[in-house]
């Protein structure tokens, strides 16, 4: 999930591209409803800034949910703020990519939680 | 006959003589020398034998200091005389001395006064100026002649005058420092620092009251510039610290797009919905550094001209620049604004009320509508934006004006600087901008903008 419509385009291409199937939500609480209808994914990416529900709020209530909580999730930020990164881990999030995205990392980010 | 006649002189002579010892006897103590107790014993040797003559005389004894006795007698008065003449004189010498020494000590002590680089003013009980040295006159802005004799409260407000009074009635502390304002005899303010020392008399009462006064205007005045340094430093340094937050975020977001979209075009070759992606962001790219420009000279600028102009107009023509948008963004405008809406203003500001639509552009899509409506409220027109997108929750309604505290955990996103350079652009027209809801759905940007006349 992302606000910014060409980071989920761009995002989605990409992913695609490499076999995976993508959802996208442009906010946190439309992904969230969806989730706990029972649309389960394999991992969720959620992005840290969003308008209304923030990427940490987000993870927390994911975390927090019994019937979530094995989701592996992935942050995406632009803060270099270590503080941000100490907050997503408490707030439970399995790990947190950097933006400009390094592709590369993603992808072995993504690759090494879903063999978990 | 003549026995009587030398009886009577006989009389005189004794009794003038014991008095010239008793006043001599009496000054041994006024002036502590004892050359008056010399002559005292002088006077009295010789009040002693004119008693004796007369009282032979009265029994007709004849004639009794005859041979040598008497000339001995003579000779001791004598050489009491002379040495009591010799101590008095040496006690004139030191006297005479001691009163030149202190004519020259008070010169000396005047012309320090004089000289000092600090005012220097003595007050009576009523507060009345008694002395003061060229230095005070010049503070006053007077000559010495002119403010002798002239109350110190002529020179000062309420609160300096009631200080004043206080110090010379009741020191709380000596010396008694205040830091006051007078006015000098040509309505001048300076600000003055001022040390008062009271001079007490035997009985511990004041007599007099000394005060020195230093002009510290012109340290006042460094001290007011160095604050507005400090203010435009911070200024400044926040500037500096909303560019690298800009840098870091808008730009980089925008650009990472931008490179996201190349990679993905190097590999399977570009379509139009790539290349419309990277002129979007690379757009975005553009506003970001222009919005950062416009802010950062808004932002220093303190003064605007202003000229008469009609901001129903202003909003018409806003509104007619955003048309293709808007309609892009599927969106609408309603603007109900049927007057005339007379103000005096710079031609910038037309920035807040572009900022306001293109706001909604970006984040009230959903509502597809903009209602613009204007009201009088006081000496100002309010102008509102009503939209029906999301709102703005309530802990954002302050903030979102303020770029500078964005960067807080999960803040809005891209809200660039818009809604900051709106703010600033009513401030430097002397109104203020705002965000309240609008019922059911949706916010109501508004501005609030002095009428003109």
């Amino acid at each position: 999930m992302d606000d910014e419509p060409d980071i989920r385009a761009i995002l989605s291409k990409i992913l695609n591209k490499r076999g995976y199937e993508v959802d996208l939500y442009e906010s946190a609480e439309e992904a969230i409803e969806k989730l706990r209808s029972g649309d389960r994914p394999d991992l969720i990416i959620l992005d840290l800034m969003m308008p209304g529900m923030s990427g940490i709020e987000a993870c927390r209530v994911i975390k927090s949910d019994p019937t979530l909580k094995d989701i592996p999730v992935i942050i995406l930020t632009v803060m270099v703020e270590p503080e941000t990164k100490e907050e997503s881990r408490e707030a439970g999030a399995d790990a947190h990519v950097d933006k400009p995205i390094n592709m590369a990392k993603l992808f072995r980010t993504i690759e090494s939680l879903l063999q978990k | 006959m003549v026995d009587s006649l030398t009886a009577s002189i006989l009389s005189l002579s004794a009794l003038l003589q014991f008095i010239a010892a008793y006043i001599a006897f009496h000054l041994v103590g006024v002036t502590k020398s004892r050359g008056w107790l010399l002559l005292s014993i002088a006077f009295l040797f010789m009040g002693l034998r004119r008693l004796i003559s007369l009282l032979a005389l009265y029994y007709g004894a004849g004639e009794i200091f005859t041979g040598v006795l008497p000339e001995l007698v003579a000779l001791v008065i004598s050489v009491l005389m002379i040495a009591g003449v010799l101590y008095i004189s040496d006690y004139f010498k030191s006297k005479a001395k001691a009163e030149r020494a202190l004519v020259e000590s008070e010169k000396k002590y005047r012309t320090l006064v004089e000289m000092m680089n600090e005012s220097v003013i003595t007050l009576d009980r009523e507060g009345r100026i008694i002395y003061a040295n060229s230095k005070a006159a010049e503070l006053f802005g007077s000559s010495v002649d002119d403010i002798i004799g002239t109350p110190i409260t002529n020179y000062c407000g309420e609160e300096c005058s009631r200080q004043f009074m206080q110090a010379i009635y009741k020191p709380q502390s000596v010396p008694f420092t205040l830091e006051t304002e007078i006015s000098d005899v040509n309505g001048k303010i300076k600000d003055v620092l001022v040390s008062i020392s009271p001079i007490f008399d035997d009985k511990g009462d004041i007599t007099v009251t000394i005060a020195t006064l230093s002009d510290i205007t012109p340290l006042k005045r460094t001290e007011e510039k160095l604050r507005d340094y400090a203010e435009k430093l911070k200024q400044s340094n926040e500037l500096k610290d909303l560019f690298i937050d800009i840098l870091h975020h808008d730009l980089m977001n925008y650009a990472s797009i931008i490179k996201g979209y190349a990679e993905q075009a190097q590999g399977d070759g570009i379509d139009s919905e790539t290349i419309m992606a990277i002129r979007r962001n690379a757009g975005r790219i553009i506003e970001v550094i222009e919005n950062a420009t416009k802010f950062s000279k808004l932002a220093s600028m303190e003064k605007i001209k202003k000229v008469e102009m009609d901001l129903a107009e202003v909003i018409s023509d806003v509104v007619q620049e955003f048309k293709p948008m808007l309609s892009e963004a599927g969106m609408s405008v309603e603007n109900r604004i049927d007057r005339s809406l007379p103000v005096k203003a710079n031609p910038i500001v037309e920035e807040i009320f572009g900022n306001f639509l293109s706001n909604a552009i970006k984040y009230a899509r959903q509502g597809q509508k903009v209602m613009i409506s204007a009201e009088e409220e006081g000496d100002y027109w309010k102008i509102s934006f009503a939209d029906y997108g999301p709102g703005v929750p309530e802990e954002q309604k302050v903030t979102i004006f303020d770029r500078f505290s964005r960067g807080g955990r999960g803040g809005v996103k891209g809200s660039g600087l818009g809604l900051a350079i709106a703010k600033r652009v009513a401030e430097l027209h002397g109104g203020e901008v705002g965000v309240e809801d609008n019922v059911p759905r949706g916010s109501i940007f508004w501005t609030k903008l002095p009428k003109g006349e």
